[in-house]
């Protein structure tokens, strides 16, 4: 068993529906190592910010987190808070499965150890209550801090993003996008959690907060020393912010890998469509879903590789197995019969695909 | 909140609030003048028949002077400007038929406490435990209790108040005998402040207020249940679940408070709308409230108390929206933001 | 969304299929009427049968105390309370629907002055002017009581429709049709109205129930139409012989509970087309 801060193991999370079952996460492994922001990646509806959604345990009906498990293990002497539970403690340095967690320790471990960056942070605030409350409420819900000193480390952290501390008094509708989005990065970083997992933090935002953003959360990284799970559908954003990377596809990761790799040399056709598709930082954005053809149907995935009918380099066997998600160089790992023979469990030297060009 | 700006918005309201006032009343003016046929005559005309009068036409100077008493003598410009000039200047109705020499506006003033003490007092009774309940429900909103409540408030807030009154009377008060049937107060009592009387005051106040309650309870609980809904899929209400709060602490300030907002919107409304209510509750009752006034005044042709009961119906919607005006900015930053920059 | 969705509104099956036997029993009046009492006699004429007499064969509800026939009655009452309320419904939301598409598709000055109006009518409490009118109208027909109650109804279609006006105005296929040289009136009934039928129908429904509450508002303080019996006059017939101290519940009842299920129709309709086509409101309303 390895010491990653979060392990996810063949998560599966489905929405219930007259027609069947939508299967919006179908088998993602991952693992976000201590200390490293993990960027994930993927078009419009492979499933990303489901898989963040169901860390959190805010998957909400319809929807059902139908198989797999989430592994959670901080290290529990970080920053050990005065109220800390000696029994919730013990549990969590021996690893929790969030997907099982019962609601009064999923309630302990919110925040104090794993914090949550939502997509929509336009709307994450409540409109009716100063910006000084939402901070603080989540301060003293977790900690004996006094109202006082709730104050105090609200202002610190609005400093370290550089928000100003009449902020605190302000409701949601007197900031701009970015400076919201900002205020929920500081809220998401009051208690020094080991985890933070943002959901496009910077989409919708124009270039330059997208910058001040980015740096918001590398300093939040620098001052605590949290481990951040990023998804974004920008790769150029992914670029300058992550240290590793996971494509999403159809509900699954294709390839994860150390930034450099990815772009360097992608291993995945579809990591190599993605990423000829894209823009650079500071160009024209480009919406993903429409680069790749129309949405695959999710209550029926296609059968063996879900990538097979665009892939350029489908061979027989992709039509009908499904390629696990191995380790093929050290650090690298890539869900494709290319990469990897079932049978003979051989990787392939298979570099020939790397840069993607061979049948253009 | 900066006090100046505030007192600019207050008396921005007030100029609104004054003009809407003379405008509606300019309305229900020119309202009552198109009424198609004379009140005079159909008044004369209930006379014969109830054989006061022995002469078979209307007797031009008798209808004048009954014009001049109820005050549609004259052009209808200066009919327009007397009427202004009474009710706006002096709050005075003119002179009623139905207590032939009591103004009207002491009759309005006499009914006007138990209209308002009835259906004051069960609106807020009703808002009170339908926000409460509601919320609840809403909160729950996936429980089989919740839902039962749900599909029984559906039904009970499609029941008319009358016919709810109604079933309450048959019940309680004719076959149980436990409540009277009507009037706001027993006949042998003495009203002022003893305890027979208010004993007496609560015992004959409760069907027609359970009756609104029940009815109008119903109403808010599907309301707010709808609201807390809505803010259930909102984004920060996901977000602050996220960050780990105690439930208890999550539904009332986030769940709870957020949909109270238009709730007291909606609260001042109904609260501008009693006189409305009241109509129909207070004459099965007898209860000697506006409603009962009203239905008096229709009998006996009583145009002034007509006109006067109007008149105060409208100004108590207005007066409810401007009060609601300035309390608004009190409790929704975003209406503060908004109209004071 | 199609109509057919609608289809599987539990709500709306059930509203539908209760308004439509209502509607038929409405309808098939003068033959279920003439079957009761027998078709020469008059079912209004007094002392035709014994007085409360309780049900029986002959009688399903008994008889009243002008020794009428009750079912008769209640029928007779039923038609005439929904002909007025549909009457009156329609009336209103042609108005309202008018107002609120003027308004919506114009925008500007002309919204501004018609959004004005429709605020004050919408402040101004129905039934105290109801009645002020009702009393001095020496006599009240059907058509005009369907104009009084649709003068104060029709904000709320106006409302509704203005609204929905004003979000379709930016949508992609109305600048399409006006790229292609269609003129306003074209793009309002080719373009516009046929996405609005849902909306017409809560705002019909919405007024038909208001109407008819106004109406039974009227007739309780015994100003209803003239000569005509609708289940309002007839509850306010029973009480005032004091049918509540002589214990015939059921003469109070069985009208109350058919203007009940009348409305209670009319709502879960309701219910099913805001589900249906507003999914937002999914499991919201009922207000």
């Amino acid at each position: 068993m390895t010491d990653d801060l979060l392990t996810i193991r063949d998560l599966r999370v489905y929405f219930h529906s007259t027609r069947g079952e939508y299967k919006v996460v179908d088998g993602v492994n991952l693992g976000v190592r201590r200390n490293e922001i993990l960027g994930l990646a993927g078009e419009s509806g492979s499933g990303k910010s489901t898989v963040i959604e169901a860390i959190g345990r805010l998957i909400e009906p319809p929807g059902y987190i139908a198989a797999g498990e989430i592994i959670f293990k901080p290290q529990t002497d970080h920053q050990p808070t005065r109220d800390a539970n000696p029994a919730f403690e013990s549990q969590l340095a021996a690893g929790v499965d969030l997907v099982t967690a019962e609601q009064p320790l999923l309630q302990y471990l919110r925040w104090r150890h794993m914090s949550y960056i939502p997509q929509a942070s336009m709307n994450a605030l409540n409109p009716i209550m100063r910006i000084k409350r939402q901070m603080v409420d989540a301060i003293t819900a977790h900690t004996d801090l006094s109202e006082t000193d709730a104050h105090q480390r609200a202002a610190e952290v609005l400093d370290i993003v550089k928000l100003p501390p009449p902020v605190l008094e302000a409701y949601p509708h007197e900031l701009s996008g970015g400076m919201k989005q900002r205020a929920i990065i500081a809220i998401g970083m009051t208690l020094n959690p080991q985890l933070i997992v943002a959901d496009e933090p910077t989409t919708a935002l124009d270039v330059n907060v997208q910058r001040a953003i980015l740096d918001a959360l590398l300093r939040v990284k620098a001052e605590t020393d949290a481990s951040i799970l990023f998804v974004s559908h920008d790769l150029a954003i992914h670029a300058e912010l992550v240290d590793r990377m996971a494509i999403m596809y159809a509900g699954k990761i294709v390839e994860v890998s150390p930034v450099h790799d990815i772009f360097a040399a992608p291993k995945h056709p579809y990591t190599q469509q993605l990423l000829k598709s894209a823009p650079t930082l500071g160009g024209e954005r480009v919406r993903q879903e429409t680069v790749l053809g129309r949405a695959l149907d999710r209550l029926n995935w296609p059968s063996g590789c879900r990538f097979h009918q665009r892939c350029p380099f489908v061979m027989e066997r992709c039509k009908h197995v499904e390629p696990p998600l191995v380790e093929v160089a050290p650090g690298r790992s890539v869900a494709c019969h290319l990469h990897y023979d079932v049978e003979t469990q051989q990787v392939i030297n298979a570099d020939e695909f790397a840069d993607g060009r061979t049948h253009d | 909140m900066d006090r100046r700006k505030f007192l600019r918005y207050g008396l921005r309201r007030l100029a609104v609030y004054l003009l809407t006032i003379w405008g509606a009343f300019t309305i229900a003016f020119v309202f009552f003048r198109l009424i198609p046929g004379d009140p005079i005559e159909l008044y004369y005309r209930e006379l014969q028949a109830e054989g006061f009068s022995g002469e078979s036409a209307v007797n031009d100077a008798a209808a004048e002077t009954i014009r001049e008493r109820i005050g549609i003598d004259g052009t209808i410009i200066e009919q327009y400007f007397r009427f202004m000039g009474n009710v706006i200047f002096r709050a005075e109705f003119g002179g009623s038929i139905l207590a032939v020499g009591t103004p009207v506006r002491d009759l309005i003033l006499r009914a006007l406490p138990w209209t308002i003490g009835l259906l004051g007092l069960s609106v807020l009774i009703g808002w009170v435990l339908g926000v409460i309940v509601g919320g609840l429900v809403g909160w729950a909103r996936n429980s089989p209790f919740a839902n039962g409540l749900t599909t029984i408030s559906i039904a009970l807030s499609q029941v008319p108040q009358y016919i709810a009154a109604l079933a309450l009377l048959y019940l309680f008060a004719f076959t149980l005998a436990w409540f009277p049937v009507r009037n706001a107060y027993p006949g042998t009592v003495i009203p002022g402040f003893n305890l027979d009387f208010i004993v007496g005051v609560i015992r004959h106040g409760t069907l027609p207020a359970l009756a609104i309650i029940i009815v109008s309870v119903s109403g808010w609980i599907l309301s707010t249940r709808s609201l807390v809904v809505l803010i259930l899929g909102e984004d920060y209400l996901q977000y602050a679940q996220s960050k780990g709060l105690p439930r208890g602490y999550l539904f009332t300030n986030y769940v709870l408070r957020n949909a109270l907002l238009p709730q007291i919107t909606a609260l001042a409304i109904s609260l501008g709308f009693i006189v409305n209510g009241a109509l129909l509750i207070e004459t099965l009752f007898s209860y000697p409230g506006l409603g009962l006034l009203l239905q008096r005044a229709v009998t006996q042709l009583d145009y002034n108390t007509i006109q006067a009961i109007v008149l105060i119906s409208i100004l108590s919607v207005l007066t409810a929206n401007f009060l609601l005006d300035l309390v608004l900015p009190f409790i929704d930053p975003r209406v503060r933001t908004q109209e004071m920059g | 969304m199609t109509l057919t969705s609608l289809l599987h509104s539990r709500y709306f099956l059930i509203g539908f299929t209760l308004l439509a036997a209502l509607a038929l029993i409405a309808i098939l009046e003068p033959v279920l009427v003439a079957s009761l009492v027998g078709a020469e006699t008059n079912p209004l004429q007094q002392g035709t049968f014994g007085i409360f007499e309780p049900p029986s064969a002959e009688h399903p509800l008994g008889t009243d105390r002008f020794g009428r026939d009750y079912a008769t009655l209640l029928i007779i009452g039923l038609r005439f309370s929904l002909t007025i309320g549909l009457l009156a419904g329609l009336l209103s939301t042609l108005v309202g629907t008018t107002i609120g598409l003027i308004s919506g598709y114009f925008g500007g000055r002309v919204d501004a002055v018609l959004r004005t109006f429709t605020d004050m009518v919408l402040v101004i409490p129905e039934l105290p002017l109801l009645i002020a009118m009702a009393t001095f109208i020496p006599t009240v027909t059907i058509p005009l009581m369907a104009v009084l109650l649709a003068a104060f109804s029709w904000p709320f279609s106006a409302r509704t429709i203005r609204a929905q006006v004003l979000s379709m105005r930016e949508r992609s296929y109305v600048d399409l049709a006006r790229a292609s040289d269609m003129n306003n009136v074209q793009i309002v009934f080719f373009e516009i109205m046929p996405n609005l039928f849902p909306f017409l129908g809560v705002s019909l429904a919405g007024s038909v129930i208001g109407a008819i509450l106004a109406q039974f508002g009227l007739e309780i303080i015994g100003l209803g139409v003239a000569n005509t019996m609708t289940l309002g006059v007839l509850i306010n017939l029973t009480i005032s012989w004091g049918a509540m101290s002589l214990g015939q519940w059921v003469l109070i009842g069985a009208p109350a509970l058919l203007l009940i299920l009348i409305f209670l129709a009319l709502n879960l309709i309701n219910i099913g087309l805001e589900q249906t086509f507003n999914p937002r409101l999914k499991g919201t309303t009922g207000t």
